[in-house]
């Protein structure tokens, strides 16, 4: 193999570029399912408890095919690099902060309701 | 579909914002519309109770103290696996990981029980609809928290971390410690002071 043509096999910046993966819009369903499969058994729809099961049996398995392959890319693809570990744990934190404020929507509500 | 059961706490929280804004316009209103004169007890007049008349709080010096002080132990567990981890103790990594493991089980056991034997269900007006949404989320959250690190405890074991790549596992922490204070705001606000 020439030169020029091994360099074409490195990337001149430390960037995780994704392939392409179907696991979140298979995700996306698994969850949307789930969302409305839960609404519906929550208002006691008939044999909505077998859609229910079903929205979380392929919401385990998208993440757990998910996971997989993000296992494989930190690991033996080598694709977390430096800089890729410091926008993951970013994201990481910036979704603690959604998860914060609704969690204040809900003490907010408690809080509301008893001091109107 | 929508029995009449079922839609009584959004009733509730209809009636009570009508009560509070608008008295009796509001009330008769929907309550003569919607014919759920008799289905409504005095539980919705929270102005005067908390929690309303009928409901009996549970106890926030039982079970929920003991789960405050499982949760609190498993962040100090997690820590620990965190600094062993980095140390290159690879023994002592897993034990504060099974550690924390235990306690999140633990904990998740302790709210179903607590969830079977309580006096209210999620029906029961603004105070039913606030605990078991409060606490109903943050258990969920519990249980992808106890996910989040039981995926970095299987990778431990697989040898898929190092003591400087662990990010994975930093990152089911950090989200642990959230829930963790959470909890520590649910028991104060509607364990403790709410009963």
């Amino acid at each position: 193999m020439t030169i020029s043509a091994l360099k074409k096999q490195f990337q001149p910046h430390p960037y995780h570029m994704v392939d392409v993966s179907p696991w979140p819009l298979l995700t996306s369903f698994a969850v949307l399912t789930m969302m409305i499969s839960a609404v519906l058994y929550f208002n006691n729809l008939e044999n909505s408890g077998i859609l229910l099961r079903m929205g979380l049996t392929t919401t385990f398995f998208a993440f757990v095919l998910w996971f997989r392959d993000i296992t494989t890319e930190g690991t033996y693809l080598g694709d977390h690099t430096l800089i890729v570990q410091k926008g993951l744990t970013m994201g990481v934190a910036l979704f603690i902060v959604t998860e914060a404020f609704f969690f204040l929507s809900i003490f907010w509500a408690s809080k509301d309701a008893l001091t109107h | 579909m929508f029995n009449d059961y079922n839609l009584k706490p959004y009733l509730y929280i209809i009636t009570l914002y009508s009560l509070s804004h608008n008295e009796n316009y509001g009330r008769i209103l929907i309550l003569k519309k919607l014919d759920f004169h008799s289905s409504l007890s005095p539980t919705v007049e929270l102005g005067s109770h908390w929690p309303p008349a009928g409901i009996e709080a549970l106890n926030p010096f039982a079970i929920p103290l003991l789960n405050t002080i499982l949760l609190l132990s498993s962040g100090a567990t997690v820590t620990y696996a965190h600094h062993a981890l980095i140390e290159g103790d690879r023994k002592a990594t897993l034990l504060g990981t099974t550690m924390t493991l235990i306690f999140a089980i633990l904990f998740t056991a302790l709210q179903g029980v607590e969830y079977v034997n309580a006096g209210f269900t999620i029906a029961d007006g603004a105070y039913g609809s606030c605990f078991f949404f409060g606490t109903g989320f943050h258990g969920l959250h519990v249980i992808i928290g106890t996910a989040f690190i039981g995926v970095a405890f299987f990778r431990i074991i697989a040898y898929h971390l190092t003591d400087h790549h662990h990010l994975g596992f930093e990152s089911s922490i950090l989200y642990w410690h959230f829930v963790d204070v959470v909890w520590l705001f649910l028991y104060v606000s509607i364990y403790w002071w709410g009963s």
